[in-house]
């Protein structure tokens, strides 16, 4: 049980930073608080949480109104998040229906908690037994009722966006938060709706009937879960993209240092002036986009400052080598200038230009930068032969 | 000067700083490649009435945006440019009147700090951008969605 609840409580956390950046929108507080008020909600049905309120306070069960109030804010802020991101012509009108309708469920549960749960034993299980007086038949319905409407236009929401986006992760993130709603519903329709009826004022409680409550139990809090995870599954896709990003990049960066170094005496003048950097950049690990963007070019500026000093005739003979060895034409390229650069730089460092080279190094302006640095660490692998 | 200009990551850096500079400077500024041996590989040559920025033709895409950025940068950073004379202007170009040359920057070397600046704001303009790898929202209610959600490009 505390699983989903340290999940939840993880998400809106990850989510603060964002929260904190953007206090100003609007859209942004209202997610947020939608999930702070999920958190809460699925702490205070933590049983131990739930009987310590109890006896703190002198009032039994008192976390049982409090635990779903705050489940119906969540509700609430969601709705409202969902409707001013929907836009539509009469969003503020619908968002004040339903914080109409939330306050009124929250009175009911505020009305009807002296008259029915806190006169029963302080116990987390009296959230499961058959309702014994009024008050607990009317707060069971009124959360019941409020479940059927409320999650249920969230899940619609979520799916109406499920549907119209266009990325992936958002796709799928929307499909479980709707899910999840369902999940819930089915839920909290099945107990507080169906079975309350069924067993009011009934003393006992069968074991099937235990059981089946406690799965139907986990099933809620999977759902509030599979919301909270829908909502962050935009997000810690990217985080996850990030890192992959930070481990080819890394990689990739390590791979060219031979040829870096190769052609580090002709291009030093061009080495990347670190003045004026800021230290983070200084730290190992840390930018490595940057840094390897920089080797790139300093490679690349290498090559240009070769260009003049490279040896026609050896480059021909290394052609053929590569050829005798069945590279693949990208890769015979790539070849030839590993085989072909330490002369070249020593043409350059003796100042003795040769005739232009036959093998051009340039390639078509159609390619990208990501070809550039795949020839490159192609180049680097044969220079390490 | 990285902040003011605000660059998003779906535009073409080299694009969307040419238009910038020529509205800022109210000339036209050119792009010219030279498949030339022996010059630098980028240079910003002031005329009178326009800039010229010549860049390496032999050089690979990637490395030709780099150049092109490192010469723009100089414009962004206000640089005055070294006096070219008109000798020098007569035996560098072909096509331009040396007599209009009033200032010019070579990328070659490190050597001043106007090329040390120009080169570090190249780098930081052009590091960070890569194609985006997620698909653009069409809908405008998802992008606000998604933005509120801390998942748009506006947030991180």
């Amino acid at each position: 049980l505390i699983t989903f609840t340290v999940l939840v409580w993880l998400v809106t956390l990850a989510k603060l930073p964002v929260a904190w950046r953007q206090r100003q929108d609007v859209l942004a507080r209202a997610f947020w608080l939608a999930l702070v008020s999920l958190a809460i909600c699925m702490t205070l049905d933590q049983p131990p949480l739930y009987r310590a309120i109890g006896e703190w306070t002198g009032v039994p069960n008192l976390a049982f109104p409090i635990t779903y109030a705050a489940g119906v804010i969540a509700g609430f802020w969601c709705q409202a998040f969902l409707w001013a991101t929907a836009s539509s012509a009469d969003a503020v009108q619908r968002i004040r229906r339903r914080a109409g309708f939330a306050a009124a469920t929250v009175a009911m549960i505020a009305l009807s908690a002296p008259f029915g749960p806190t006169l029963l034993p302080n116990t987390h299980d009296v959230t499961h037994l058959p309702p014994q007086h009024w008050g607990d038949l009317l707060l069971r319905l009124s959360i019941a009722a409020w479940t059927a409407l409320s999650l249920g236009d969230i899940a619609w929401l979520c799916l109406r966006f499920s549907r119209q986006a266009a990325g992936r992760p958002l796709r799928i993130g929307m499909l479980l938060a709707s899910a999840g709603c369902v999940l819930v519903i089915t839920r909290l329709l099945l107990e507080y709706g169906v079975y309350s009826v069924l067993a009011w004022h009934r003393d006992h409680q069968s074991t099937g009937e235990l059981a089946l409550i406690r799965w139907l139990n986990l099933g809620t809090l999977l759902g509030f879960a599979m919301i909270a995870l829908g909502l962050g599954v935009p997000a810690l896709t990217r985080r996850v993209a990030a890192i992959a990003a930070w481990v080819r990049d890394l990689t990739r960066y390590r791979r060219l240092r031979a040829l870096w170094l190769a052609l580090r005496p002709v291009s030093a003048t061009l080495n990347w002036p670190g003045y004026r950097l800021p230290l983070i950049h200084r730290v190992p690990l840390v930018a490595v986009s940057g840094r390897l963007y920089r080797r790139v070019i300093e490679i690349q500026d290498g090559f240009l400052a070769i260009r003049p000093y490279r040896d026609a005739e050896l480059e021909r003979a290394m052609h053929r080598e590569a050829i005798h060895r069945g590279l693949p034409a990208h890769s015979a390229t790539a070849f030839v200038e590993a085989r072909t650069v330490r002369t070249a730089v020593e043409g350059f460092l003796r100042g003795i230009p040769v005739e232009r080279c036959a093998v051009d190094t340039a390639r078509s302006q159609e390619q990208e930068s990501q070809d550039e640095v795949r020839h490159l660490l192609t180049v680097a692998s044969f220079l390490r032969d | 000067v990285l902040r003011t200009l605000a660059l998003s990551a779906a535009d073409s850096a080299v694009q969307s700083l040419t238009s910038r500079i020529e509205a800022d400077r109210g000339r036209p500024l050119r792009l010219i490649p030279v498949a030339q041996e022996g010059l630098p590989c980028g240079m910003w040559v002031s005329l009178e009435d326009a800039d010229l920025v010549y860049y390496s033709a032999v050089a690979s895409p990637g490395h030709q945006r780099h150049i092109i950025c490192h010469e723009l940068a100089h414009l962004l950073l206000d640089h005055p440019g070294a006096d070219v004379t008109r000798n020098a202007a007569r035996l560098l170009f072909t096509g331009v009147d040396p007599r209009t040359v009033t200032a010019m920057l070579s990328r070659s070397s490190y050597d001043t700090a106007e090329e040390r600046e120009a080169e570090l704001l190249a780098t930081l303009i052009l590091q960070g951008r890569r194609t985006a790898d997620r698909p653009t929202e069409r809908d405008a209610r998802v992008r606000r969605l998604t933005s509120a959600m801390g998942d748009g490009p506006e947030t991180d």
